[in-house]
């Protein structure tokens, strides 16, 4: 699913230069836009609140970020963040989070993503089974235009 | 001069600026746009008045500015019904570009990354004009801000000033007993922003501090204020932090906010 992720990226940003990608430091199949966007690819380090305010004042200047991350720390660190600058200003920020660490512990495994982003009143959540659902969840958000969460797990996609 | 003594000697210049009509004028607006919608966060607005004045009155064109520390949205109010517009008047600010407001604020330690996002698009985009965004010393607790300083310099975004209202009081007391920030400047310096202490309540300060320059750096500009500044019972109070005017303490705000002839002499040290 993560290679999906690499490739449908690479896809929506040769068709749309609004593109941004933020991440806080997890480098997951990125190689490829990072390659082709160096200028439009951001490792904002360990700051996953600041990074989703930063978001948000992106698309405010007319920029589309997607913002990666492991998925308790892109979803529940930056909880009132994601409230308030993208939910309440209903912002077409894309959060994507990864999270398939079952020998991790409990602090790479969220709550209860499809809960947890039920609470928000503007963010529509996808959560593909495999390659194929990825990528039409990642265009589906991205030709929405709206705040979106996507969750993505391990698979061989 | 170490950094308590920074403090002091700008907190000192700041307790003695006389204030212009144009400043008392909008002191006493903010109070009669505060009360009929059920604002009372006087002091962090009259400690923010100058610094806006200096924002607005001195705009230069592609500038956006974010009013981060959202609860001194008064006087942020007035200034943007001046040009016309009509912010919706709750107590902290909602996101409304076409009315001047362009980020939702409240919540401390969100406008200053959202502002970093902002110039950061405009570095990609290649667009001009600066981002200003309006902190409180409180506010410098939240630990975004320390984040920021630390993607703002990394990032190299000479397109963003950070205006911190540095007025020592937040909602239980002062910063000095509670959590201090003096540290934020010599902080910021060492980080690689550019860093200037003015006097919060002297318009040229400001404006040089806020507008002029070439920006090599991200800038943090340190503006000492008094709380309360312009009204007597309430300068540097913790209590006026957040605190109902009734009738009586109008009729003493509007006293001391009263209008000299303009060419009076006469200095009122508040």
């Amino acid at each position: 699913m993560r290679k999906t992720f690499g490739k449908t990226l690479v896809e929506i940003a040769e068709q749309d230069p609004s593109l941004v990608l933020l991440h806080g430091d997890v480098e997951q199949e990125m190689a490829e836009y990072r390659r082709r966007w160096p200028q439009k690819f951001f490792n904002l380090g360990l700051c996953e609140q600041s990074m989703v305010s930063m978001s948000a004042g992106m698309a405010l200047e007319g920029l589309r970020p997607i913002v990666y991350s492991i998925t308790p720390f892109v979803l529940e660190r930056p909880f009132e963040q994601i409230k308030i600058d993208i939910d309440e200003q209903n912002l077409p920020v894309i959060l994507i989070g990864y999270s398939d660490y079952p020998t991790h512990g409990p602090t790479h495994r969220p709550l209860n993503a499809e809960i947890t982003v039920k609470a928000f009143k503007n963010v529509r959540s996808f959560f593909p089974k495999n390659g194929t659902e990825a990528r039409a969840a990642m265009l589906d958000a991205w030709n929405g235009r709206t705040p979106a969460f996507i969750s993505l797990k391990r698979d061989n996609g | 001069m170490n950094t308590h003594e920074i403090v002091s000697a700008f907190r000192e210049r700041a307790r003695l600026q006389p204030l212009s009509n144009r400043s008392k004028e909008i002191r006493l607006q903010t109070i009669k746009l505060a009360k009929p919608n059920g604002g009372y966060h006087f002091g962090g607005s009259f400690s923010a008045v100058e610094i806006l004045l200096s924002v607005f009155d001195d705009e230069r064109e592609g500038d956006r500015f974010i009013m981060s520390k959202g609860h001194g949205c008064w006087p942020y109010y007035v200034l943007l019904q001046e040009r016309g517009l009509k912010p919706i008047l709750e107590g902290h600010p909602k996101l409304d570009p076409s009315n001047g407001v362009n980020f939702t604020t409240g919540s401390e330690g969100h406008g200053m990354p959202a502002a970093l996002g902002m110039a950061l698009a405009r570095k990609v985009m290649s667009r001009p004009g600066k981002i200003i965004v309006l902190i409180g010393d409180g506010e410098c607790q939240e630990g975004t801000t320390w984040e920021s300083l630390l993607i703002g310099a990394k990032q190299k975004l000479n397109n963003v000033v950070v205006v911190i209202d540095f007025n020592g009081i937040q909602g239980s007391g002062y910063l000095r007993d509670i959590l201090p920030v003096d540290a934020i400047g010599p902080c910021a310096n060492e980080i690689g922003w550019d860093v200037r202490h003015v006097n919060g309540h002297d318009i040229g300060d400001l404006t040089n501090a806020i507008h002029c320059g070439e920006m090599g750096k991200p800038r943090l500009v340190v503006a000492h204020t008094i709380k309360g500044k312009g009204v007597s019972f309430m300068e540097d109070k913790p209590e006026w932090h957040a605190k109902w005017v009734d009738a009586e303490h109008e009729a003493i705000a509007a006293n001391d906010l009263r209008e000299l002839p303009v060419n009076s002499n006469e200095v009122i040290y508040a």
